[in-house]
């Protein structure tokens, strides 16, 4: 299965989402939600990363990207799921929980965003747009938690990395600021004075800076890479 | 089980020392009666007064043993009282003694004795200090007084002869406080940890099963009574907020305020994303509170009614500098600043509500760019308005 692959034409193709939930209901509605949108199609609609696993294994479509539910029955977010899928897809969580720890947990592991259930239907067609497009999906609640945590990161991150990481930039803080009100990259974009590429680039940079933030994150990841691709 | 995991530890400690006080005075009893009884002849002919004293020391000591034992607990005026009366008792003590012997009367034993119980009944280390002051001075005054036969070395050894009693019961008995304490709050800490736990178990079934359906039927068509839905969206934005910030604390609390709103909003049929991550507990006065949460208020009847969308984004967060910034972002029709005339919701209910608390209100908003308004309360700096120049972060990129 290589229909995941990098270089896929931005407006030729239908988005291929592939959904994961427990919830017979939630699926229903994400189904729904997303069918709506002319250039999203839903491939895969499993109830548990398992499941998934299983179906492209029997030699279902793959998908460009996933959208995860992060409990799955029990008490523990599937968090390492996240690092295996982001090898074959783009990882999209889409959970109810926003518990700023599920939240950080998850982006470090590689989601390209995180979506709470509650979300507008726009955001979340926007969220699966943007995370196609190799973007990093941040919504108004997801801003404040990593404002909150990468502030908190610059004291303890210290002895990790170089002291740059972890901290960020007035241009980024200001970035995450408006997105935290709510605004789109667009309209961030204006109100900075900048075009929304740059707004992009700019939330590009606080995803790598919350990634690198972890050294045991930056170990595991060196050592998957060293690991044979799971099929 | 709940019930009082609290005051266990620090209650136990109590406990273990006034039963240690309560067994020094009866052994500092048993003192008395043999150190007397063995004395007797060396006490003036008429035994009548040492009887008294005997008696009226007995009485007392019953007294107070009968208070710690039934209080659990040393009492602090009980002990304040006991150590004023032995310190006085010791005067008479010393009279009722023959001036030719050299043996010490059988109070001195007991004051010795007893005065462990000070040490462990007072707190505070200077009351500790007045306390043996006092014994000191009673034994001194007593003995002067009864011209006992000892050199003024031996008077002054057997007068500080206290002071390492109570001090040292006062210490280990501080020591003893201390640990109870912390046990205390340790098991406090466990049990709300334990609380919390199930909490947070117990919020991820109910969003696992519950709120997933409920949020998903409040969405889209499958319910097609707009009424039901709205009501169906109500409950689902309350129980989210139960599950996220678990159940409403004080009245009074903005956080509190706004999930009402929220919730409120959501049965009228706009659903508010709200983002309080950023904000910090903080003390506000109660019509602050109310006052910013019926200006939000308004701002969102405003989307509600003008703005031709249903949702809206809800931020609530506090600066670095303390300053709390409430903000309402609708991406609905929006409207042209100069030419509109503002309505009486805007201008009246909202800068009226944050005028009169000192908040400040910037609106910005143009014809197909939706509406953005936020309100900021604290330092009065962090409160200037300039619309079309939002600052990211008040304080650290200021004049950017």
């Amino acid at each position: 299965m290589d229909a995941a692959h990098p270089h896929r034409e931005p407006e030729a193709e239908m988005i291929k989402v592939a959904i994961v939930d427990d919830h017979p209901l939630a699926r229903r509605g994400l189904q729904a939600i997303l069918g709506e949108a002319d250039d999203i199609e839903v491939v895969l609609a499993e109830s548990s990363p398992a499941d998934l696993a299983a179906a492209w294994e029997g030699g279902a479509a793959a998908a460009d990207v996933v959208l995860l539910d992060l409990y799955h029955g029990s008490d523990e977010p599937c968090l390492p799921v996240i690092a295996d899928l982001k090898t074959v897809a783009k990882v999209l969580v889409v959970s109810a929980s926003a518990r700023p720890q599920d939240v950080i947990g998850a982006i470090r592991k590689g989601a390209c965003g995180y979506v709470t259930k509650l979300a507008d239907p726009l955001m979340l067609v926007a969220a699966v747009r943007t995370v196609a497009g190799g973007g990093f999906a941040l919504s108004s609640q997801l801003a404040d938690i990593l404002q909150s945590e990468l502030a908190t990161a610059t004291g303890t991150g210290a002895s990790v990395g170089t002291p740059a990481q972890g901290v960020l930039s007035p241009r980024e803080e200001q970035a995450l600021d408006l997105i935290a009100r709510g605004f789109t990259h667009a309209q961030a974009a204006t109100r900075m004075g900048v075009s929304k590429a740059t707004v992009d680039t700019y939330v590009e940079r606080i995803r790598a800076k919350l990634q690198v933030g972890n050294k045991a994150e930056l170990t595991r990841a060196a050592l998957a890479r060293l690991r044979p691709e799971p099929k | 089980m709940s019930r009082l995991p609290s005051s266990d530890a620090i209650a136990e400690t109590e406990w273990v020392l006034a039963r240690a006080a309560v067994l020094f005075r009866c052994a500092g009893l048993l003192e008395m009666y043999i150190v007397a009884g063995a004395d007797t002849p060396n006490y003036r002919s008429d035994a009548w007064p040492t009887v008294l004293l005997i008696a009226s020391v007995t009485a007392e000591s019953t007294a107070l043993c009968a208070a710690c034992l039934r209080a659990r607990h040393i009492p602090r005026r009980w002990a304040a009282g006991d150590a004023v009366f032995v310190a006085l008792a010791l005067v008479p003590g010393a009279l009722l003694a023959t001036p030719s012997t050299h043996r010490l009367y059988f109070l001195y034993p007991f004051s010795i004795i007893a005065s462990v119980a000070f040490g462990v009944g007072l707190r505070r280390l200077r009351t500790i200090l007045a306390a043996t002051a006092l014994l000191a001075a009673g034994f001194l005054t007593g003995a002067i007084l009864a011209a006992l036969d000892q050199s003024p070395a031996q008077l002054v050894l057997n007068a500080i002869t206290y002071a390492p009693n109570t001090i040292v019961a006062w210490a280990v008995a501080r020591q003893l406080r201390h640990t109870g304490a912390e046990l205390q709050a340790s098991r406090r800490r466990e049990a709300a940890l334990a609380r919390e736990q199930e909490r947070a178990r117990h919020a991820r079934i109910l969003h696992d099963r519950a709120l997933q359906t409920l949020e998903t039927l409040a969405k889209g068509d499958w319910v097609p009574d707009p009424q039901v839905r709205a009501h169906v969206a109500a409950e689902a934005a309350w129980l989210r907020s139960l599950i996220e910030h678990g159940p409403p604390t004080a009245d009074g609390d903005l956080l509190t305020g706004l999930r009402q709103l929220v919730a409120d909003k959501a049965r009228d049929g706009l659903r508010v994303e709200f983002n309080s991550n950023g904000l910090r507990p903080a003390e506000l006065p109660a019509d602050t509170v109310t006052a910013l949460v019926d200006a939000v208020r308004e701002l969102l009847t405003n989307v509600s009614k003008h703005a031709d969308t249903d949702t809206a984004v809800l931020r609530a967060a506090t600066g670095p500098d303390g300053t709390l910034r409430l903000s309402v972002l609708d991406h609905g029709r929006g409207f042209d600043l100069t030419t509109t005339c503002l309505g009486t919701g805007l201008t009246e209910s909202v800068r009226g509500r944050a005028t009169d608390i000192g908040a400040a209100v910037r609106l910005d908003s143009a014809p197909g760019a939706g509406t953005y308004v936020e309100i900021t309360t604290g330092p009065p700096e962090a409160a200037d308005r300039a619309p079309e120049h939002p600052r990211g972060n008040t304080g650290r990129i200021s004049g950017s």
